[in-house]
C-alpha cells in the first residue's frame, strides 16, 4: 500500500498549526537628511528641533547638553510545528545625539541608522 | 513489500493523534534574540585614550545607547549595550477542568548584554575604556 499524495497537504497544514511574523516600532524613523543639514559650530538648538522635532531625551552634561533622537524596529517571526516551537527576535535602532555647548551651538554629532536592518529570523540567522 | 502495511498505519494513525494533542499540553521551543549590533571591532581597535576625541569617536563608532555626566568630573560618560542570546526550553501544562490547572515552565536563558563605556573629558578627550 503506497502513501497517498493527497494526504501530505493536510498533514503538512496540521504540522504547522501556527507561524507567525510581527513587527514594533516605537517612533517614527529618523531623518537622515534631516541630520545631514546639521552644521557642527554653526546649528543652534533651534535649528536642530526645527529639523527633527523634539528630542526623546535632554542629558545635562557640565558645560552644555546632549539631546537624543531616536526610533526602535523589532521583528519577531515564530514558528510551531507541533511539539517544537522555534521563536527568534530582532531589535534595533536609529539613534541620533546631537551635543551643545552652553551658548546653544551644536558642537557633535553621532548618528546611528540601523533600524531598517531589523530581520526576521529563528536561530541565529 | 511495501512500507506501508495495515499495523503500521494503525501505529501511525495513533502516533500522529497523539502528537496532535500534544500541543495544547507540552512542548519544547528554541529562541534566539538580538538587540542591537555590537560596533565594528575595528573601529573599536581605533579608540586611543589621550587620544581620541569625542566626535572621532562618533564618527566611527556611531551613536552610542547613553550618554550621562561622568560623576568624577566635568567629562561625559558614553555607553553602547548589545546582547544575542538563545535559549532552549519546554513547558507541561495538565488541563483539570476548574479554574486552576498546573503547568510548568523553563527556558535555559541567560542574560549577558555586553557593553562599551568611554569616558571623555571636559574637553572631549578619551580618559578610559571598560568593556564587558
Amino acid at each position: 500500500m503506497r502513501f497517498p499524495a493527497f494526504l501530505l497537504l493536510p498533514i503538512l497544514l496540521l504540522a504547522a498549526p501556527s507561524c507567525y511574523l510581527g513587527q514594533a516600532t516605537v517612533d517614527a524613523p529618523l531623518d537622515g537628511a534631516a541630520i545631514a543639514q546639521l552644521e557642527v559650530g554653526q546649528s543652534t538648538a533651534n535649528d536642530v528641533t526645527r529639523l527633527l522635532g523634539a528630542p526623546n531625551q535632554v542629558v545635562e552634561l557640565g558645560t552644555g547638553s546632549a539631546w537624543l533622537y531616536q526610533a526602535q524596529n523589532g521583528k519577531q517571526m515564530g514558528i510551531w510545528l507541533l511539539v517544537f516551537g522555534a521563536f527568534g527576535q530582532d531589535t534595533r535602532s536609529d539613534r541620533c545625539w546631537v551635543f551643545f555647548n552652553e551658548a546653544g551651538t551644536l558642537t557633535h554629532v553621532g548618528t546611528t541608522l540601523d533600524a531598517d536592518h531589523a530581520e526576521y529570523h529563528l536561530a541565529g540567522s | 513489500m511495501s512500507a506501508f502495511t495495515p499495523s503500521s498505519w494503525r501505529r501511525g494513525a495513533w502516533i500522529g493523534s497523539l502528537l496532535c494533542l500534544l500541543p495544547a499540553c507540552a512542548g519544547i521551543s528554541y529562541e534566539h534574540r538580538r538587540v542591537e549590533q555590537p560596533p565594528a571591532e575595528r573601529a573599536m581597535a581605533m579608540l586611543q585614550v589621550g587620544t581620541t576625541d569625542l566626535q572621532s569617536c562618533l564618527d566611527t563608532m556611531g551613536a552610542p545607547m547613553m550618554v550621562r555626566k561622568d560623576e568624577q568630573g566635568d567629562g561625559m560618560e558614553l555607553l553602547w549595550l548589545w546582547e544575542e542570546t538563545s535559549a532552549w526550553g519546554f513547558f507541561i501544562s495538565i488541563p483539570t477542568g476548574s479554574d486552576y490547572s498546573p503547568s510548568l515552565n523553563w527556558a535555559d536563558r541567560e542574560r549577558h548584554p555586553q557593553f562599551l563605556r568611554l569616558f571623555f573629558s571636559g574637553d572631549g578627550k578619551l580618559l578610559r575604556l571598560s568593556r564587558g
